[in-house]
This record gives C-alpha cells, structure tokens and sequence, in this order.
C-alpha cells in the first residue's frame, strides 16, 4: 500500500469492541485507524467544529499504543476525544474559555493516566460550553458544535463536541462531564450512548471544578458495552480525589423498572420523544420486565434546588481565575482592578451570570432562603429515591423533553435552556448513576433527529444501567 | 424582582467590572432565573419541616489530615509557570498595601 493512501475502514459500525479484534487479527494497524479518522475530521470537523483541537502528535502515539494492542488490552489503541476541561500534561486545556487563554496543564487527569497506560490515542480536544455551563456548547468562547444529524442544530452539551465527534463519525470514544446532564443530552442529540456514573465512582482530579458536589466524568460511546470498557478502565478510588469511592462490580438481575408518570405529564415534553419512550416501555415489557408507576414527590422541585446549589459552588470554584494563576491576564491600575478586568474580558456571558447567582444565594440574608432551602430539599429527594428503590431496580424517563434545537433559539432566555436539564439535574442532586440510550429518532425535513431515554440505577449500580442498556440496544 | 443596586453589588462581590447595559439585561435575567428557583418556597413534608429546620447535610468535605501530601518543591516550577507574570520561582502581583 502506498503510504499516503487511507486504509478503507467501516468507520460507521465501529466499535472499541470491533475496533478491539480488529487490530488483535491483524486487519490494520493502529496508525491505519487513526489515519483513518484524522481523514474525516479534515473532511468534516470544518463544518461540524467538534474539535478545538486536533494533536499533530497522534500518529507518533498510534505507533507506541500499537505495542500494547494485546487480547488482554481492550482500549490499546483506541483513538478517543477528550473534553477541554480534563487535563492532559503539557497540552492545552481551557474549558472553552477566554480565562484560560494559553494555559497548559501541569499534570494528568486520573482518568488519563489511566487511559493512557491502556494504550489510548488521543485525537484531540473537543468543544463545550464554557466552563461546562450549558446545554448547547453555545458558550464556547470558540464557536458553537453543530448536529451531525442536522447542521442548523446544536449538538447539546455541555460536552457538546465530544458528542458530535462519536455521534458525527470523527473518533471512536469520548470523554465528558456531567454537572446536571452534560454527557446525557448531548448523547441523546448526537444518537448516541453517554453515561453519567456514581457520584465519585471516577476520580475527578484533573477535571475542572464546576459543581464539585455534582460533577462526574463520563464516556460517550456508540454502544453500552463501549461504556461499560470504558467505565471499568477509569473507576476506583483515587488518593488525589477524596470523594473518590470504590464500586464494586455487582451481578444485575432486575425485573422491575419505575416510571415516574406523575413527572411526565407537562406539555413540555415534544410529543415524539413520548411517543419514542412509550415503545422502549414496550419493549422493556416484551424482554420480561415488569413496569410500576412511581412517585418521587419532590422531583419537581429538582432543576430548581440544582439551579441554586450548582451557581453557588460554581461561584466559589470559579474564584480561583484572577489573572494571577492562570491563564489570562488584564492589566489594571492596582491589583483589584487587574482582577475585576481580567475576570470581566476572560468569562463569557453564561459564567458571568451563574457566579452572580451564586454569589446573591450565597450571601448573606439570602443564605437560608435560597442555599439552605435548597440544601434541605436535596436530602428530601435523596430520600424520595432511596424509597422508590426499594421497589424498582431501575428508573426510566425521557432524557431531554424533545430532539435538538436549532442554533441561537434559546440563547435569549436562560430558563428555556435550563429546563433542557429538567430529567437529567435529579441523578446529580441525589449522586446516583444514569444512563441515555438512543431510542429512535423524529423526522423533520430530510433530517433525523435522535431522541434518547434515561436509566437510573442505585448508588453504584452501573451494572444494572449496562445490562438493562445492552439488552435494549441487542448487543451481546 | 431585584435592584440594580443589587446586581452592581453582586458585580462587585463577584469580582466582575460590568457594563451598563449588562447590569440592565442581568437585572432582567436575574429576576427570571429567581422567579423560577422560587417554586422551592412551596417544598414542604410531613416529617422534615425544610422552612424552619436546619438540616445537616448527608454530603460532607472529606478532608486529609495537612500532612506531607509529596515530596517538597517536584511541581513548584510547573505551576509557576503557569501563572501568567511569574519571575523565577515567584508569582508577580501588583502591591497589596
């Protein structure tokens, strides 16, 4: 073959698992695979910006990973994108954000130490809402992601760009992060898998801080059993997180699923997607389980408990940029006005308005009424959950109210996007696992826009989210 | 509804220079924002009275004891320069007093 020539490789139906056997037999070569992709990013990632950027490393890194690729090794060589706000040592990383402006990160994230002694291949970084607040990538300080289903669209997010590279054919794996649904709805826009695990379950260490008592890191994939790989490659208590926890890998045999009926009523719920989730009840029904309705009596109250708690420690963890650590710098005339510039030019205009929030619920007067209040209610719906699994194994819901929104149709009312995060805030809140599948999809035009339901299990129980997901999608 | 007052004192708590038409259309935003987080006021239940109660929390800081955390001085240099004015093994700032 001639060296510049790209190996044809069925890119669309690839999975780690595929890719996996693949390299092991002999069929190409990890250097053939990423060549493979980095030839679709350069026809496509123009149009659907899902990069910020792509590494001009990676072959030398194809080529180290392919002495590790054994049947022992499931994710040697496996090319993967990473979220711009996971850090790997001497690369750039910025959350999408003008604050960060330069800034190389010192060290490795847990989970990439522990991807890159698997021998993965890191494509490049991808795109998100700044500073992972939002649910479009719109707030990029770089430009918004666009659908890979559908151009005019966004891809969700805030791990947009992650989404659109697996969803859009542009890598084989993704890494996210999710604060109240950042991985979920965005694999649900893209068609694709996106699992948000246990609170604490993957080490956050090297993960920017947004809301440190939500936030998780989690893949996005093409099939369940790619996220499974990927979740037991990155699990485990990690000495450099303290809330980092062990989970035990459990044998699943639920029967039960919830559905909390009562939730799913608003007329803000687009009438396909509940369509859509009625047939995967259906199907649910027809594999042998049986399904109970459910009540979570203060779900209700959950996007507003998480609109308080999540600004307020986002406020906090945001203090840290001020021009004297990282990244940017404005010059002031003292050092207070070197700060309140820097902050002002280097945050966009989502992150400006949740350190606001926060700050006003935080402060004094407002404390008990806003953080307290929410604080309560947060321990009212651990409560409602840990009832409701007593009876169920699992609980199904739609994973956002309808299918991806075209670019710049909610930018002018925060609360329209908020409510985007309305099914997926309460696994957050209560720090239990969630999963979206892709379950369909609706026509509008030419174009087919997926729609995706969520699984959420018990604490640590993943394992019922992988059985249940695999089943549904008929992987073996 | 909040002030404008309010907002140009949250800018300045925050740590943030706004401009007048921000503080206008924060203003505007805010009170939407606060008027949906509002609905908590209804949050009530039998057994956890949540208006008047404090609770504690079942999420807690896990702190390590201050103690060695590694080997004095390995990452002093790599986080140093990450700080945008830095001279040798010091952070440059403007004078405090």
């Amino acid at each position: 073959m001639k060296k510049d020539s790209i190996k044809t490789i069925d890119l669309k139906n690839l999975t780690i698992k595929s890719a996996h056997s693949a390299l092991i037999g002999g069929d190409y070569t990890v250097r053939e695979l990423c060549e493979a992709y980095l030839s679709e990013i350069k026809k496509k990632d123009g149009d659907i910006h899902a990069y910020l950027e792509v590494y001009d490393d990676v072959l030398k890194q194809a080529d180290e990973a392919q002495k590790k690729v054994s049947s022992k090794n499931m994710l040697a060589g496996i090319p993967m994108a990473i979220k711009d706000n996971i850090l790997i040592e001497g690369r750039r990383a910025g959350s999408a954000s003008k604050i960060l402006e330069g800034y190389i990160a010192p060290y490795d994230a847990t989970v990439i130490k522990k991807l890159k002694k698997a021998g993965v291949v890191f494509i490049g970084r991808t795109n998100m809402d700044e500073f992972a607040m939002g649910s479009s990538t719109e707030n990029s300080a770089y430009g918004v992601t666009k659908n890979p289903h559908d151009m005019g669209r966004v891809a969700g997010g805030s791990s947009g760009g992650s989404a659109a590279a697996v969803g859009g054919g542009l890598v084989l794996a993704g890494l996210g992060s999710d604060t109240g649904g950042s991985v979920r709805q965005p694999a649900s826009y893209c068609g694709i898998v996106g699992l948000k695990p246990t609170y604490g379950s993957i080490s956050r260490h090297g993960l920017m801080a947004m809301g440190s008592s939500l936030d998780v890191i989690g893949p996005l994939t093409k099939t369940v059993t790619d996220a499974e790989i990927l979740f037991n490659c990155m699990k485990g208590k990690d000495r450099y997180d303290s809330t980092s926890i062990d989970v035990d890998i459990k044998d699943s045999s639920s029967k039960i699923l919830g559905v909390p009926r009562h939730f799913l009523k608003g007329d803000g719920i687009d009438s396909a997607v509940m369509k859509s989730f009625e047939r995967s009840i259906e199907k649910f029904k027809s594999l042998g389980y049986q399904i109970r309705d459910i009540e979570l009596p203060n779900i209700e109250y959950s996007l507003a408990v998480y609109y308080i708690l999540m600004p307020a420690e986002a406020s906090t963890n945001l203090s840290r940029f001020d021009g004297v650590k990282y990244g940017l710098h404005r010059e002031g005339k003292n050092l207070l006005e070197d700060y309140l510039l820097t902050r002002a030019f280097g945050f966009g205009r989502e992150a400006r308005r949740r350190i606001m929030l926060g700050t006003y619920v935080l402060s004094s007067g407002y404390y008990d009424a806003y953080y307290n209040k929410a604080t309560a209610v947060r321990e009212l719906l651990k409560s409602d959950f840990a009832r409701a699994f007593q009876t169920v194994d699992a609980i199904l819901t739609p994973t956002a109210p309808a299918v991806a929104f075209k670019i710049g149709e909610k930018m002018a009312d925060p609360v329209s996007m908020y409510l985007e995060d309305i099914f997926t805030v309460t696994a957050n809140l209560v720090g239990v696992p969630a999963i979206s599948i892709p379950a369909g999809s609706k026509d509008i035009g030419s174009k087919q826009l997926p729609i995706g339901f969520q699984i959420i299990a018990s604490h640590g129980r993943e394992d019922i989210l992988f059985a249940l997901g695999k089943q549904f999608l008929n992987e073996s | 509804m909040i002030s404008k007052e309010e907002i140009v004192k949250l800018a300045s708590l925050s740590r943030l220079k706004l401009s007048e038409e921000e503080i206008v259309r924060f203003q505007g935003e805010m009170g939407s924002i606060l008027a949906y987080v509002d609905k908590l006021k209804t949050a009530t239940s039998d057994n956890n009275d949540t208006k008047n109660e404090p609770v504690s929390p079942s999420n807690k800081n896990v702190m390590r004891e201050d103690v060695n955390p590694h080997e004095s001085g390995i990452y002093t240099d790599k986080l140093i320069k990450a700080a945008p004015r830095h001279d040798n093994r010091y952070i440059k700032v403007k004078k405090i007093l």
